[in-house]
């Protein structure tokens, strides 16, 4: 099996080592590591950079990273010491192995089957929203009559589309724990579906939590996208925004909003984005396959890809605005 | 040094001097009056010339927050505010008269910057008037050949107003 290791804010010359470094690891371990900065599953980080700091506050939650730096100060589960030693990037490449593969999650809800996805690049096979939650909740807007989904063990969810609104127990849909995270990767089948009688549904409004039904659309696609691209939509056609999410309404992570300018402002293909932003493609294709869902994305078949390049920013600027979103980020 | 400043603008009422007290370490320097006029039916105090509010940045350098004032009378002091700012904050009260036709006017005044640079816009008060909704101030932006990440936010929540100003640095950044 092959792991793909990234870095960022990396000098070229530590850039160029580390390339040797895994060569030398694979030979020593019989591993299969290879370098990819746009696709890596663990990214190498150098933390003595302001790029890089910013890099690990925006990503350490959501990615496996590794601080490099001269001093361990930042309680990194994975740490690589300043300069960059053979014997220790094998090991811990040796290690890293060992521990992201294979890859096993055992589901919190045992009666849930795991969905296992077709392959990314297959228009035909591809993410079909309607075999989960969000597929769900688009029929029952496109009916217009109110109705409670029930996920065996978890909290009922009261859906009414004339309010746009779904009513549920409260919960920070920003982080959602690991049993909502289920609920909204589940598969439609596994949801039970009443209608809800309308002399109930003032008493659902008052003591239920509401949250935009564009929300609940959003996070189930983000989360049981898996990466797969959407049946039917390709990889290679450029795409643009049409508008910019409601991220005051849909949960994001900072790297959605970075994602969303670029596409705000570009004409490209997924692959492309993922180059620019500095993201893996499947989270370029969660975000991609949401914003479709929501119909905020233009596939612009007969459109040109917005030339590489197309603005230029100076490293002291780049430098600056790091600075501010790492402030905000506080 | 070169002053790295953030410019918030719109119309009267939306919150302009919330928003940068929401994000300022010290307390927001303002230029309040008691409101006279048409403005006291909205509003006790007005802004006259400019809210100022600071954020310190990891390496020590002050983000200057400027607020203009609401009224286009004063809209002198616009152009003399945005000078060199990284970047614009629309904010327009959706329960004012004519939200769109505010918005209008501060894109008119501040066509040239926004070109330069860029702008965020965040709608207020969409909680007591739900027109015009977002998708009619996406569409009012695509006539005038502008795209904008546009936001319904509520100035008095620091991370709405956090929102806004990250997404200003990502539309700076690409």
């Amino acid at each position: 099996m092959q792991y793909i290791l990234s870095t960022y804010a990396l000098e070229k010359s530590d850039r160029l080592f580390m390339k040797s470094m895994i060569e030398m690891a694979n030979k020593k371990f019989g591993l299969q590591w290879r370098l990819d900065d746009a696709n890596g599953q663990v990214t190498v980080v150098d933390m003595d950079t302001q790029e890089g700091r910013t890099f690990w506050e925006t990503n350490r939650a959501q990615k496996t990273l590794i601080a490099y730096a001269e001093k361990d100060t930042y309680q990194a589960t994975f740490f690589l010491e300043k300069p960059l030693k053979v014997q220790l990037v094998t090991q811990l490449l040796k290690k890293l192995a060992d521990q992201i593969n294979p890859i096993s999650i055992s589901p919190i809800i045992p009666q849930i089957a795991p969905v296992s996805p077709p392959p990314i690049s297959n228009g035909i096979a591809g993410y079909k929203p309607e075999k989960y939650l969000v597929g769900l909740l688009k029929k029952i807007i496109a009916d217009g009559k109110p109705y409670t989904l029930q996920l065996a063990g978890t909290p009922a969810l009261h859906v009414v589309p004339e309010d746009q609104m779904c009513y549920t127990v409260d919960m920070d849909l920003s982080e959602p724990n690991p049993v909502q995270k289920v609920w909204f990767k589940s598969t439609a089948n596994h949801f039970s579906k009443q209608p809800i009688d309308l002399s109930k549904l003032n008493l659902i409004r008052d003591d239920f939590t509401s949250y935009d039904i564009s929300a609940f659309l959003w996070l189930s696609t983000l989360q049981s996208s898996n990466g797969v691209l959407l049946a039917g939509h390709s990889l290679t056609n450029p795409i643009r925004l049409k508008e910019y999410p409601n991220f005051s309404i849909l949960p994001y992570d900072p790297f959605h909003l970075q994602m969303a300018a670029f596409m705000l402002k570009n004409t490209a293909s997924i692959p492309r984005i993922s180059a620019n932003i500095r993201q893996p493609m499947p989270t370029v294709i969660n975000f991609y396959n949401a914003c479709a869902v929501l119909d905020l994305v233009n596939i612009e078949k007969t459109a040109k890809e917005t030339p590489e390049a197309t603005k230029t920013i100076s490293l002291e600027k780049k430098g600056l605005l790091q600075n501010i979103f790492q402030r905000l980020m506080r | 040094m070169k002053e790295i400043k953030l410019v918030f603008t719109g119309s009267m009422g939306a919150g302009k001097t919330t928003a940068i007290s929401a994000l300022s370490e010290i307390p927001v320097i303002n230029t309040d009056v008691n409101a006279t006029d048409e403005v006291i039916a909205r509003k006790a105090t007005t802004t006259v010339a400019l809210d100022y509010g600071e954020m310190t940045l990891p390496d020590g350098q002050k983000l200057r927050l400027y607020g203009t004032p609401g009224q286009e009378r004063f809209a002198y002091m616009w152009k003399i505010l945005m000078q060199g700012a990284l970047g614009l904050i629309i904010l327009v009260d959706n329960a004012g008269e004519n939200p769109l036709g505010d918005l209008e006017i501060y894109l008119n005044h501040f066509r040239e910057d926004i070109e330069k640079t860029t702008a965020v816009i965040g709608v207020t008060r969409m909680d007591l008037s739900k027109k015009p909704n977002l998708a009619a101030y996406n569409d009012f932006l695509r006539k005038k050949n502008l795209q904008l990440p546009v936001f319904s936010v509520d100035v008095r929540r620091k991370q709405n107003v956090v929102l806004m100003v990250q997404t200003l640095v990502a539309m700076l950044e690409y």
